[in-house]
């Protein structure tokens, strides 16, 4: 069997030797001459799935339209049927199948549509060819083929594209609201780090710190760890460059939330912690960046002193 | 209009340096970088180009688009018929400076790119080479 | 396209901008503590807003010029520093030890006009 799901845009070849592209002519002769029988079931059992129902409701809306695209897939189906024009209608198909995959189709409300169509089709070329077995043996496999190893499956491959591509953009909505910075006070900000960390989140996590600071004009920055299970090397040497670089935008960092096995694994590592200021948890770590606020406000010089030095309780 | 033709730029005095610099970020803006990483990319550019002027005195910076299948990337190479580096173990730790200024800055510079090559020998000059490819 | 020294009271601000070649920024440098001499500045305030990209000679450089306006008995901030640009450098490892910095102008001027700068103080 020749791969029909060629490289995409290539022509390729054929997806069907060419006795079974005679034996297509047939089935496209029987599905022609019964045409409006195979459509008749095909909605009925549409109108039997939830999903599809409500997509009639919505074609229906849109006659016209619904018409000229049946119209447009049919011509296309007997070009490829017919000519082994394949290309064209594999193009449609993979158009169709992605614009419904984004649309929250069900793949599997195609099955019912397909066996339906396929139902119909049978029992017909069994009525057309019932004096040429031979021929309608040929036109049997060749309907199966046709409509399960390359149109099924070109349409789940389709889905498999259009899931993957969601995802990637659901994650990176996901990235964007797990690292938020949120404002506490005037030049106070809150950056908690939620779930577990690669290099890339890091990076961004990076970003949007900087990038809130410089829109808050931040001047102490509370850096939130308690809901990171799991801190590696890589990672450690990430918050500290963050909080570097917080630093030469003018702000200081507080890192709050480390937890007792986190802390482990950065003494284990043998990370240098030496210039970060941290305290056990968030609610410390807050208290302490408004004590460094007031004293910044009241341009009282810091001389290096922190919250541990005054000795808040 | 996106640049195709590679970028050559010769190293031979410190405005070349800035010329690197700008040739490098356009490029990065134009391949689609954000703006940290144009950022990235030219102090690394910036780096590079110091390094020859320093220690080779003339060079030459190359800049191209990097391909990999479908991902696409920016490529610099920096080349010197200088005297080399002798030790390229040691410039490759963090820290480490013979000249001056603040260090060769080639672990920072490996740091930032995707990937990172060096070709080094006494006598043999210095050819760096390396790549970001776009997220 | 080079750097500007303006004066505001008893204290000067010098911008950079980009593309200043090397030998621009140590004249910049120069003049900077010159002017500090002449007009017994208290402060100086540096801003790089301009500057897309900083490395390892504009860093260093930097902390020249704090070290030097400081031997002429003022200091320094360095401000407006990018985003996209602290985060090459800290990558780099600029970490520009010994230079006080701020987010912006206005910032590094309230610094300086409530005396908040401490011949000690270390970034973040």
């Amino acid at each position: 069997m020749t791969d029909v799901l060629g490289a995409e845009g290539q022509a390729t070849a054929s997806p069907f030797t060419s006795e079974e592209q005679a034996a297509l002519a047939d089935v496209w002769e029987v599905y022609h001459r019964h045409y409006d029988e195979v459509t008749a079931v095909t909605l009925t059992a549409a109108q039997a799935d939830p999903a599809l129902h409500d997509l009639l409701l919505a074609q229906r809306a849109d006659g016209a339209r619904a018409d000229a695209e049946r119209a447009r897939s049919l011509h296309m189906t007997e070009a490829a049927l017919r000519e082994g024009q394949w290309q064209p209608y594999l193009a449609n198909l993979r158009e169709q199948g992605g614009r419904y995959a984004r649309g929250g189709l069900p793949i599997a409300s195609w099955f019912p549509l397909v066996t339906a169509a396929q139902s119909v089709i049978v029992v017909r070329l069994v009525e057309a060819y019932a004096a040429a077995p031979q021929r309608l043996q040929a036109a049997l496999t060749a309907l199966n083929r046709w409509l399960f190893d390359l149109t099924m499956a070109t349409i789940a491959e389709q889905y498999l594209d259009t899931r993957e591509s969601v995802i990637k953009q659901q994650q990176e909505a996901i990235k964007e609201l797990s690292t938020p910075v949120l404002p506490l006070r005037p030049g106070l900000i809150l950056l908690p780090v939620i779930g577990l960390i690669d290099t890339a989140r890091a990076r961004q996590l990076t970003e949007q710190l900087l990038e809130g600071v410089r829109e808050h004009r931040a001047r102490v920055v509370v850096m939130d760890l308690t809901g990171v299970p799991a801190v590696d090397s890589a990672v450690a040497n990430h918050l500290l460059q963050t909080v570097r670089a917080a630093g030469l935008l003018g702000a200081r960092a507080i890192v709050t939330g480390i937890s007792t096995a986190n802390a482990q694994t950065l003494t284990r590592l043998g990370v240098d912690v030496s210039g970060l200021e941290t305290t056990t948890d968030l609610q410390r770590g807050i208290e302490d960046a408004e004590w460094l606020l007031r004293r910044l406000a009241a341009h009282q010089p810091l001389n290096g002193a922190t919250a541990a030095h005054e000795g808040t309780p | 209009m996106l640049v195709s033709d590679e970028l050559r730029i010769p190293i031979v005095n410190e405005v070349d340096i800035v010329e690197a610099r700008r040739g490098g970020r356009a490029l990065a803006a134009e391949l689609g970088f954000g703006l940290s990483d144009q950022a990235l990319i030219a102090t690394a550019i910036s780096e590079l180009a110091r390094n020859i002027l320093q220690y080779a005195r003339t060079g030459e910076l190359i800049i191209n688009v990097a391909h990999n299948g479908t991902r696409k990337g920016i490529d610099v190479v920096a080349v010197d018929q200088g005297p080399g580096i002798a030790d390229p173990d040691r410039a490759m730790q963090d820290g480490y400076s013979t000249g001056a200024g603040l260090g060769l800055g080639l672990p920072g510079t490996r740091r930032i790119m995707d990937e990172f090559q060096l070709e080094t020998g006494i006598g043999r000059g210095t050819r760096v080479a390396v790549k970001k490819w776009v997220a | 396209m080079s750097a500007r020294i303006l004066k505001q009271g008893d204290i000067l601000i010098g911008s950079i901008h980009a593309a200043l070649p090397d030998a621009d920024i140590l004249r910049f440098q120069t003049e900077l503590a010159e002017r500090v001499g002449k007009h017994r500045s208290r402060a100086v305030i540096v801003d790089v807003s301009g500057l897309d990209v900083i490395d390892s000679f504009t860093a260093r450089t930097l902390q020249d010029i704090t070290r030097t306006v400081r031997l002429k008995g003022a200091e320094a901030v360095v401000v407006g520093i990018q985003p996209a640009v602290a985060f090459a450098m800290v990558q780099l490892g600029l970490f520009l030890d010994g230079v006080r910095t701020a987010l912006d102008l206005d910032d590094g001027l309230e610094l300086v006009r409530d005396g908040l700068l401490d011949r000690h103080a270390r970034v973040g």
